[in-house]
């Protein structure tokens, strides 16, 4: 960052927004930093200054009403562990951020960083889609809410204004059970595929269903005809068959030199199928 | 611009640039016992305690540190006087090489430090950071353990 000149310690959120608003109209911009895992390497010559955005409060777990609320400051470490977290729709959120590189980066990383420094390999937006959260963006004119489903359906730098800044995650209440998988070379390794899964049922019949994927596209995304293609049905061994199969036909991951196409088709199928056995029991036909 | 840290418990003030990582100014200023690996978060070797976090200093902005504490391996004991996790390291035979191990005894302090008794899952998760090339991890492991059962917290 060879335009870097300034090291801004706000105390309070509206110190870091109107630090933030002088981004306005101007090419040099001044860039929150948090966990600064990802910014270290940045080469960005528009970036002027740093906004140190750990000491104004937005490091907290809460509940409010029958939502659950996470500042986006908050590191991957301390959602992994968070009692709360963990208990929440099968525990997805938790297992995602406990899936983050290794205990010395999850001790850095924030949910707030992962998403708005979005890399193909980033874990939290997968199971962010699966629980339909909403982000919390913040900016001297005021604050608004946006769905993940629109805030990944395109870069973040198209979503939010240089000077807004994501301040929360707010998941609603859920009463179904949902999980997560990653698959990496290895336990640390960047993602090849991570996929998401919250479901709802009743009288045994998936009655709601979110599935999510990351890491086969740029941008992570809904497997909405997955979704309706499991809705008002029940697992079974059989129909879990079929749906490994729809999976395969459905996806089309991008071809990179660390892994081909055809084997990430075929593994999605199957980590698909893992999923929902994951989160409902499944009856075997015999 | 001036950045002031406690490091190993005494407070200094030193000029930085903003885009300066910890790792670079550590070693700039001396404290030589962090070691740069990999300089991008991957193997552990530069690994400090912030606040009694476990960190890579190689990804931190040093301008972050600012009015907080920092602790490296020299920090934690001396050759005369050495810290239970260091004795046992020693003890276990855990030392080849050596290039992984300040960084691999900071994050094995952190766990004890919050977890006395730690599980043989939880201690192996506390070091997955910190990649060893030499010994297997297995008589690390038997360390951390060992300092555990010694009873080595907050010292």
């Amino acid at each position: 960052m060879k335009n870097l000149k300034e090291f801004y310690y706000p105390s309070s959120l509206t110190e870091a927004l109107y630090i933030l608003s002088e981004n306005e109209d101007n090419s040099l911009i001044n860039v929150p930093v948090a966990g600064s895992t990802s910014i270290v390497f940045s080469k960005n010559p528009n970036i002027k200054g740093l906004i140190d955005i750990n000491r104004i409060g937005l490091d907290y777990i809460k509940k409010d009403g029958t939502t659950i609320k996470i500042g986006s400051t908050m590191t991957a470490r301390k959602i992994y562990q968070s009692p709360l977290i963990k208990s929440m729709a099968g525990g997805l959120l938790a297992k995602a951020a406990g899936s983050i590189g290794s205990t010395l980066i999850r001790n850095s990383c924030t949910i707030g960083g992962n998403i708005v420094d979005l890399r193909i390999w980033s874990d939290f937006p997968a199971p962010l889609l699966a629980l339909d959260a909403k982000i919390k963006v913040d900016s001297k004119k005021g604050t608004r809410e946006i769905s993940v489903e629109e805030f990944f359906s395109k870069r973040p730098s198209k979503i939010l204004s240089p000077s807004e800044m994501v301040t929360e995650i707010i998941i609603p209440s859920l009463e179904g059970k949902g999980s997560f998988i990653k698959f990496a070379r290895t336990r640390v390794d960047y993602t090849l595929v991570d996929i998401a899964a919250y479901l709802e049922t009743e009288d045994k019949k998936i009655c709601l269903a979110r599935i999510a994927v990351s890491g086969i596209t740029t941008l992570p995304e809904r497997l909405k005809s997955m979704e309706k293609f499991i809705e008002g049905k029940e697992l079974t061994e059989d129909f879990l068959q079929e749906v490994s199969k729809k999976a395969r036909e459905e996806i089309n991951p991008i071809h990179t030199y660390k892994v081909g196409s055809e084997y990430r088709k075929h593994l999605v199928g199957v980590l698909v199928k893992r999923l929902l056995e994951e989160c409902v029991e499944v009856r075997s036909e015999t | 611009m001036l950045l002031t840290v406690t490091i190993n418990g005494e407070k200094r003030k030193f000029e930085i640039s903003p885009g300066d990582t910890l790792l670079e100014v550590l070693r700039r200023e001396g404290y030589y016992e962090v070691k740069k690996g990999c300089g991008t978060g991957n193997c552990g070797t530069c690994t400090v305690l912030l606040d009694g976090i476990a960190v890579t200093s190689c990804t931190k902005l040093a301008g972050l540190v600012e009015g907080r504490e920092v602790v490296t391996i020299a920090g934690i004991g001396t050759p005369d006087n050495p810290h239970p996790l260091q004795e046992a390291f020693v003890e276990e035979g855990a030392v080849q090489c050596g290039y992984c191990i300040p960084g691999m005894i900071l994050s094995a302090k952190a766990l004890l430090d919050n977890n006395p008794n730690p599980t043989e899952e939880e201690i192996k998760e506390s070091l997955d950071g910190n990649l060893c090339r030499c010994t297997g991890y297995v008589n690390q492991i038997k360390a951390v353990k060992l300092a555990a059962a010694l009873g080595s917290t907050n010292t």
